[in-house]
Formats: C-alpha cells, structure tokens, sequence
C-alpha cells in the first residue's frame, strides 16, 4: 500500500507540476532552417482616386425625401423627368481658382500566402503557420523625387474591425487519492470559440485509476482568453516619404497568411491646366440659351504629370518572415504540446503601386479640322487664344452641341462668351471655313 | 509657326502646346512662361527642333522639360 502510494504522490506531483506551468506555445523547439521561398506576398493596388472633389453641380437627388417630394410635386410626368436629368449649379463664388488633384488615394492589399508542399511529408504540416512578418514598400529610386507618401489612413485585415469575438483555453488538472476508493487523475483540456451567437468547444480529458488508502487531492485550473482583436492590433507600421514598413505578429494559432490593406495617400508630382466650364447653355426644356446669358469660368487644375511618370509608381517589396513549422503535433487543437522548428527567410521583389493610366486625368477639347491644319477651340484672353479643355466628355458635348446651334444661327460677327472672343485659334466661328465645315468640328483629349 | 510643346512624340496626336511664336529665336528667348500654357492641338506631321527647359512662373517656379517643335 505504501509503495502504491508512493507513486500516486509521485504521479500527482509530476502532473501538478506540469499543471503549475502556464500555458506555453510549444512543448519542444529544434534548430531553425532558412526557406527564403515559403512565404509569398504579392502586392495590389485598386481604387486611385484623387482627394479632392470635382463637384460642380448638384441633382434632385442630393435633396432630402421631404425635398424630393415638394420638388417633384404638382408636376407633370414630363416636367419630372426633366427635372430628373437637370443639373443644379453650385454657387460659383465659392468655387476654388486652383483645384489640386495630385494626391493620389490608393488601397494596396497585400496577398500574403505560405507555400504547401503537399508531395513531401516531411515538410508538410497543415498547421504551420506565418508567425511573424516584416515587410516594407520603398519607391524606386528612379521615380521622381516629388512623388511621396502623404498619410495612411487604416489598416485592414481579413478580419476586419469587427470584433468576432473571444477565444478561450481552459487548462484544468485535478487529482484526487482516496485510500479506501480509488486514486484518480486526470487533465483536461477544453477549448471553445465564440463568433457571434456560435460556439464551438472541444473537451478532451485523460485519467487513470489506481487503488490506495491515503486520501488527497490535488486540483488547479488555468484559464487564458485571447481576444481576437489582439490579432490585428499586432499590426504595427511606420511611414515615411519614400517607404512605409509593416510589421505582424500572429498570436497563437493565428497564421498570418491572408490579406492586408492599407490606404495610402500618395502626392505626384503636378502638372497645370486650365479647365473651362460652362453655364446657362440650355434653358429648362433644352432650348438653347443665346450666347449673352451663357457665362464661362476657368479653373486652373494641378494634375499629375504622366510625363513625369510614364511607368507608374513602382517600388521595392521587401520582406522577411518566420514560419512556426510542427514538427510533431499532438493530436489536440491548442499549441503548446507541438514539437517545432522555425523556418526563416527573406525576399524582395518589384512591384507597381500606380500604374501610369490610373494617373490619367482625361482632359477634353473640341477640334475643327481643315485640310491644312487643324485648329483648337479657343477663348481669347490678354491677346492670347488659349484652348478651352473640359474635364467631362460629357461637358465637352454639351457645348459642342450648343456650339453647333450658334454657328448656324449666328448673327454677330464673332461668338462673345463672358466678354471672351470664342473662336477656332483665331478662325472666327461665322467665317465660311468653319461653316463649311460643321461635320468636321469633333471632341478630341488625351 | 513653332510651338513650345510639353513633350515631343511622333506617336502622339496631340500635344499640349505651352507657347507658339512665328519667329524660333523669340521662342526660344522666352524660357519663364505660365505652365498652364495655351493648350491641346492636334498637329499634322510636326517637326522636332530641339528640347529646352523652362521656368514655370505659375508653378512656384519650378523647372520642365519641353520640346520646340515646327508646323
């Protein structure tokens, strides 16, 4: 009996002690290895947009329910749907002389993926994961020196800002000896997962009984939470005017594989325009207004300057990452019975962060073509014929088509607009060159 | 006419013309211009002359390229 209870003590003791430990990440670690080729990231980029604006009139629809309601009210079907198409002019006092659209916004997404090689055993194991990650972008020394990352706005992981909720280990040890029964001992260990209203739990337990006399027990459990929200606040980054850097951290049996974005401001170098718009072309039922109540405005724009940046924005991907690889798992969820090796590398590769079409800003004009020569539509200003460029096809049509009303319906000698001589580079808009020549009047842009 | 354009190409269709003057060398003298310049034009087969960089007094003064091309 003595001897019995020996090694009950001796057993409990052994357990307890491996109880007592906190919860650890692996049982046994091996020598590290270098794969520079397991980890992947490829780089995306969507969504360029300038930051500012280009809002020059309102619709109905910018109206509230209430104000949509009283507008369309007591009008006929006809009247409704004009109404519907009918562009609301901002007040053009409050209008900026300079408007800058040479801050780029950008979503890049990186696709972090680990390769599996599922044909060698050895290497395979489908619980690896990337358990720290460092990456950075650099822009190409090559790409001018104007082009610079303004700010970043937020990070973005697969699992977003929402908080899925809670994950919870549960470690629990109990023993008991009772000498006139029996001596028991088991550990547990139960894992459950909370998302939402679901919740999954795994309970697994092992015991054995052995007989005895004494009477003792021996009982402690270890509970850890592990807020999934953790495992995006490991997201750390810093930015700089040429580079920005991201670092990630898995938490447990978090594997860093996915996608991340960021949203980046980017300033381009500038190119300048002048832009024309104009107003009162067309009365309420699309008739056209004369050319004395039509009002024509200017807008300088700063765009960026494509010529400057015939290749995009291209930069340097650059990253070095280390895979918790399992070399022998215990057949349970949690981590800390895992045999492991870390398996490190590194890479870097090119990568386009706006391609050179996305920095376009389509810029519109209306073009009469002679034999000879072709001419550009023109306003006169200080003794110059400076073109009139449009910023929407759409804008470019409608003063093409109220152009083409004028230029048979003319009286006056030339087209006055606000003031402003409006002419084919000098080739006045009554002159039998152009009359002859209506057909060949078209909108061009680059 | 010689015109003062952002970038020279003969596979562009339109360029956007800076500054134009009938007498090259006045042309080329005139090398502080507003940037925003005089605008696109279609050209029928333009003639390269030579490049030039320009002060651009409505851009903070800031420098650029630009090619004197003939019509």
């Amino acid at each position: 009996m003595k001897f019995i209870t020996v090694i009950a003590l001796s057993f409990m003791i052994a357990l307890s002690l491996n109880a007592q430990k906190t919860l650890k990440r692996y049982r046994s670690i091996s020598g590290d290895s270098i794969d520079n080729n397991l980890v992947e990231i490829f780089v995306n980029s969507t969504s360029a947009s300038s930051t500012t604006d280009i809002l020059k009139f309102k619709t109905i629809f910018d109206l509230t329910d209430k104000g949509q309601q009283a507008a369309i009210s007591g009008k006929t079907n006809n009247q409704i749907s004009e109404l519907l198409n009918k562009k609301f002019l901002l007040d053009q006092s409050k209008k900026n002389s300079v408007i800058d659209l040479t801050t780029i916004n950008i979503r890049i997404t990186f696709s972090i993926s680990r390769m599996v090689n599922y044909s060698d055993k050895k290497k395979l194991s489908a619980y690896d994961r990337i358990e720290n990650l460092n990456y950075s972008f650099k822009l190409d020394p090559g790409i001018d020196k104007k082009v610079i990352f303004t700010k970043w706005n937020k990070y973005t992981t697969e699992y977003g800002t929402l908080d899925i909720g809670t994950l919870e280990y549960n470690q629990s040890f109990s023993a008991s000896l009772d000498v006139t029964g029996k001596i028991g001992a088991s550990a547990s260990s139960k894992n459950s997962e909370k998302e939402g209203d679901n919740t999954s739990e795994l309970t697994s337990t092992l015991g054995s009984d052995l007989s005895g006399t004494a009477k003792t027990a021996y009982n402690t459990s270890r509970k850890e939470n592990q807020n999934i929200k953790y495992s995006f606040l490991q997201l750390t980054g810093s930015i700089e005017e040429r580079e920005f850097n991201i670092h990630q951290q898995g938490t447990r049996e978090t594997d860093l594989a996915g996608n991340v974005s960021i949203d980046l401001s980017v300033k381009v170098p500038e190119d300048d325009i002048l832009c024309t718009s104009f107003t009162n072309l067309f009365k309420e039922n699309n008739v056209y207004n004369s050319p004395e109540l039509v009002q024509m405005t200017h807008t300088r724009y700063y765009i960026p300057d494509t010529l400057l940046l015939k290749n995009g924005v291209k930069g340097i991907l650059s990253y070095d990452f280390v895979v918790r690889h399992i070399l022998k798992k215990a057949n349970t969820f949690p981590e800390f019975d895992d045999k492991i090796c870390f398996i490190k590398g590194n890479n870097s590769k090119s990568s386009t962060l706006i391609k050179s079409t996305d920095l376009k800003v389509p810029v519109y004009f209306i073009k009469l073509e002679l034999p000879d020569k072709i001419q550009s539509l023109t306003f006169t200003e200080n003794n110059k014929n400076l073109v009139i460029h449009f910023l929407s096809y759409i804008d470019a049509l409608d003063f093409k088509k109220w152009l083409l009303y004028n230029i048979s319906n003319m009286t006056t000698d030339s087209l006055l607009i606000s003031g402003k001589t409006i002419s084919f580079d000098g080739i006045s808009l009554t002159s039998d060159e152009v009359k002859q020549n209506t057909s060949n009047i078209l909108i061009d842009g680059v | 006419m010689y015109y003062r354009v952002k970038k020279f190409s003969d596979s562009y269709s339109n360029m956007f013309v800076l500054d134009k003057d009938a007498d090259l060398n006045k042309l080329k003298a005139r090398t502080s211009i507003d940037c925003s310049g005089l605008g696109l034009k279609s050209f029928i087969n333009p003639v390269f002359i030579e490049s030039q960089q320009v002060k651009c007094v409505s851009m903070s003064g800031s420098f650029r390229n630009s090619d004197i091309i003939e019509e």
